[in-house]
């Protein structure tokens, strides 16, 4: 077991890896009552293919989300019910990356709960029926976030970029997707992705964290997993070029939205290199495309951007993008105020500081709610830089830098979307 | 620690060593008006945006970051007849910079609330982003269906602008009504100020005394007004979505005040707040009509809320369903086990508060608008009190009061 000093953040976590491979991360906050445990896979939404002992193995969309669902089945009670009669809140979700089972308690009684939450996350008990059965819920779940014109602006940014990159796919699938979903492919993602050497116990609590950690060898000791399967994430070669440049969905809406998302290529960066490019262009982009900027009056006064406008950098598995988006009638207007804004981005010493100082603040604003840090802090983990790295990362960074990343950023590739009234 | 300032002005101190933030909260309370809450929406955008000393956005960004990412935000409530304006800031605590931080964050309070840039182009401006901000809501079919169905039922009443103002109530608003309603504010509204955090008493009392020159207020606080309709109000709309929106509303006639309304609690909490609750079960579990439904309680209306996202052909379905388990509830038709576990994540949901600090202001602020000295404690041993038969009688006093569908737009394209 070792002890981790969290100094910038005066924190304290406590790590251990167990003999079946399960790493376990404990954060104690004595003057807290509320304790979030959380266990996860590294199984998101963008595993659909994957390659497995050297084979490529390959799945319906939106099979990690299904899993997630049924796993809250158990064959002995409801999940729901045993984690409500010790006093606990529990809950799931599925995000591009990763899955995450977790649940909230301000009950002292910790070891009951988590030992419930890996049971029932390392037993699947399903049947065709049941399987049968959740396809309608997740449909009507699809349809839910389908009608929301953020979630549906986002879908469409990513369809209209990527021609291979799984990321086209929406979390959950699609409808069609969703009903060609079986048991035995279930049960096959299950095995593969839940073995307890892929997975996470991350508990933040104000109890005593090595009473927590021999709670949670204690459990893994009495239980037998079949042999671990060697996985790589199997994401297909993606072009530089973009599926569609541009993309109008009808929605009956008052706000048209629009995005301009610029497709970035970065190959053979180290995830400390890759965090570190990130971070780069969001500050390069707040330092001009932000209230930071003396010009962003004069935009919101001249109607190019209103209070929706923003800008979005994300670097994940196998793919980087950049998005701007407003809610604008004219997209084309859009697009070439962006375009010529970028022309005239400068690298200012002094906001450099300052934004560090923001994000410094940031960082430990994460750390006063329970829930929030639990996720955060195991997400960045999980992806490979802790925040205490990111912390390190984001001191790094420097004018040199950042006018090396500006000079050397690839703008040609992009996609114009919007959602709105029929044109 | 609770210091009377002045006539209707309270100082609420709460020191709390969890958090590395130090939230505070300046809460002024008068009726809920339309005209009123439209004019303090586009207010709470002005006064956040810009102030006379930081006179631009790029300005107020600079201080912002210079104080570590301080946050700043002005958000509107409705509690019954009762509104509140919050104008809330939360500030690194200077422990972790080596610098006074809070004195800092009474300054910057001090500049934005009490120094506003309150011209004919930051109004505007304002008036522009609320309206937005409503088109941006109504554009969600969900959010949609909730302000509709809360229009409708309240009409005539505050329950009816309690989510928000309308667009119309918002373009009518002019600059002179902003200056009015921001000195009514300002000089003669109820104040609570919370402060929460890692903070010294003494020294948080002594700043705010020189910082701030305050008024005494004769505005009363009250909250408690009769929502009476007589009929249940059945309204369907068409939109051009793939998933119908339905709330329901119900009567209860029990208000917050009462101790019958913790029997309220548990039993919608066994209705439908949980996924352990019986509408989850029935309507989601056992017949996968919904992905989402759940009910709450509206602890200053005495209503109770139902909202779910479904396929239209079978919302005759789900309303009888709806109504199948609000009947196992007055029959006393569901299990101790059921009763039990749902009365234990109400507890949880209410213990969880503590560690929220706008969670924990928001509790404060609730007890001075009621006048009660209620603590997390005495809530959950009066839910731990709650009887089966309790909870199953109180539930008989609901009134079914509006019902509202938004469908799928088909060949129907009329509004009934």
């Amino acid at each position: 077991m070792k002890q981790v000093i969290h100094e910038c953040f005066q924190e304290v976590s406590y790590h251990e890896t167990l003999d079946n491979g399960l790493r376990v991360i404990v954060f104690h906050k004595p003057n807290f009552q509320t304790s979030t445990c959380i266990f996860a896979t590294p199984y998101g939404a963008l595993d659909v293919c994957q390659m497995v002992n050297g084979n490529v193995v390959k799945h319906n969309p939106g099979i990690a989300h299904f899993l997630e669902h049924k796993l809250f089945e158990n064959e002995e009670n409801n999940v729901f019910n045993a984690f409500a009669s010790m006093g606990c809140e529990v809950n799931a979700f599925t995000s591009y990356n990763e899955t995450f089972y977790h649940f909230t308690t301000t009950s002292k009684e910790l070891e009951k709960p988590l030992y419930l939450l890996l049971d029932f996350v390392q037993n699947l008990v399903i049947d065709e029926e049941s399987v049968e059965k959740e396809k309608g819920i997740i449909i009507q779940e699809l349809r839910m976030y389908d009608q929301n014109p953020d979630f549906k602006l986002i879908k469409e940014v990513f369809s209209s970029l990527f021609s291979h990159h799984p990321l086209k796919y929406d979390i959950g699938g699609d409808e069609e997707s969703v009903k060609q979903i079986t048991l035995q492919e279930l049960e096959e993602c299950y095995k593969v992705n839940y073995h307890p050497s892929n997975m996470i116990v991350m508990v933040v609590t104000p109890n005593d964290p090595l009473e927590i950690i021999s709670s949670i060898k204690k459990n893994q000791a009495s239980k037998v997993f079949l042999s671990k399967k060697h996985i790589e994430p199997y994401i297909p070669l993606e072009p530089k070029e973009v599926v569609l440049k541009k993309k109008h969905v009808v929605m009956d809406i008052q706000s048209s939205k629009v995005a301009l998302v610029f497709k970035l290529h970065y190959k053979n960066l180290s995830l400390h290199e890759k965090a570190k490019y990130e971070w780069a262009i969001r500050i390069i982009m707040e330092m001009h495309f932000s209230t930071l900027n003396e010009e962003y009056q004069t935009w919101i006064d001249e109607k190019r951007i209103n209070d929706f406008f923003g800008t979005e950098i994300d670097f994940g598995k196998g793919y980087a993008l950049l998005m701007f988006f407003a809610e604008l009638e004219n997209a084309e207007d859009f697009k070439q105020f962006i375009m010529d804004e970028l022309k005239k981005i400068t690298i200012h010493d002094r906001l450099l500081t300052q934004l560090k100082n923001r994000y410094f603040g940031r960082f430990y604003g994460i750390f006063d709610d329970v829930e929030v840090m639990a996720v955060s802090y195991l997400r960045a983990y999980m992806q490979g830089v802790s925040y205490d790295e990111m912390i390190d990362i984001i001191h790094e960074i420097d004018i040199d830098f950042l006018k090396y990343v500006l000079e050397t950023l690839d703008l040609s590739h992009y996609s114009l979307v919007s959602v709105g009234k029929d044109k | 620690m609770v210091i009377k300032l002045k006539e209707q002005v309270h100082l609420h101190i709460i020191r709390s060593d969890k958090f590395k933030f130090v939230t505070v909260s300046f809460n002024f309370y008068n009726d809920l008006i339309e005209e009123n809450h439209a004019a303090k929406a586009i207010l709470s955008n002005i006064l956040c945006d810009r102030c006379l000393k930081y006179s631009t956005k790029e300005s107020v960004s600079n201080l912002k970051d210079y104080l570590y990412g301080a946050k700043m935000s002005a958000t509107l409530s409705s509690y019954g007849k009762g509104f509140a304006f919050h104008f809330i800031t939360k500030v690194l605590n200077g422990s972790f910079t080596n610098t006074d931080n809070l004195l800092q964050q009474f300054q910057m309070i001090r500049e934005f609330l009490f120094h506003p840039l309150l011209t004919q182009e930051t109004f505007l401006e304002a008036k522009e982003f609320a309206i937005n901000y409503v088109r941006r809501r109504l554009d969600n079919p969900m959010s949609y269906a909730v302000d509709q169905a809360v229009r409708i039922m309240g009409q005539g009443y505050p329950f009816a602008y309690s989510i928000r103002a309308s667009i119309d109530a918002l373009k009518q608003v002019t600059f002179e009504q902003i200056q009015e309603v921001y000195q009514q504010m300002i000089e003669k509204e109820a104040l609570d100020i919370f402060v929460l955090g890692d903070v010294e008493e003494n020294y948080v009392k002594e700043t705010v005394s020189k910082l701030f020159v305050l008024n005494d207020r004769f505005q009363s606080i009250q909250s408690i007004y009769a929502l009476t309709k007589e009929q249940c109000i059945y309204k369907e709309e068409y939109k051009k979505i793939n998933q119908s929106s339905l709330v329901c509303i119900y009567d209860t006639n029990i208000l917050n005040t009462t101790e019958e309304y913790y029997q309220l609690l548990v039993a919608n909490a066994v209705f439908g707040q949980f996924a352990t609750s019986l509408l989850f079960d029935e309507i989601r579990e056992q017949r996968s009509l919904c992905y989402s439904i759940y009910s709450q309680v509206l602890p200053f209306e005495g209503l109770v809320f139902v909202s779910t996202g479904i396929d239209s052909k079978s919302s005759e379905e789900v309303l009888e369903l709806i109504d199948m388990c609000y009947q196992r509830i007055i029959h006393k038709e569901f299990s101790d086990t059921i009763f039990e576990n749902c009365k234990r994540s109400l507890m949880n949901t209410i213990c969880l508060q503590q560690d929220d600090a706008y969670s924990v202001i928001e509790f404060n602020y609730i007890n001075r608008i009621l006048n009660k000295e209620r603590g997390i404690p005495d809530i959950i041993e009066k839910i731990k009190r709650v009887t089966k038969e309790q909870a199953s009688k109180v539930f008989e006093a609901l009134k079914l009061k509006m019902v509202y569908l938004l469908k799928e737009e088909d060949n129907e394209t009329s509004n009934t």
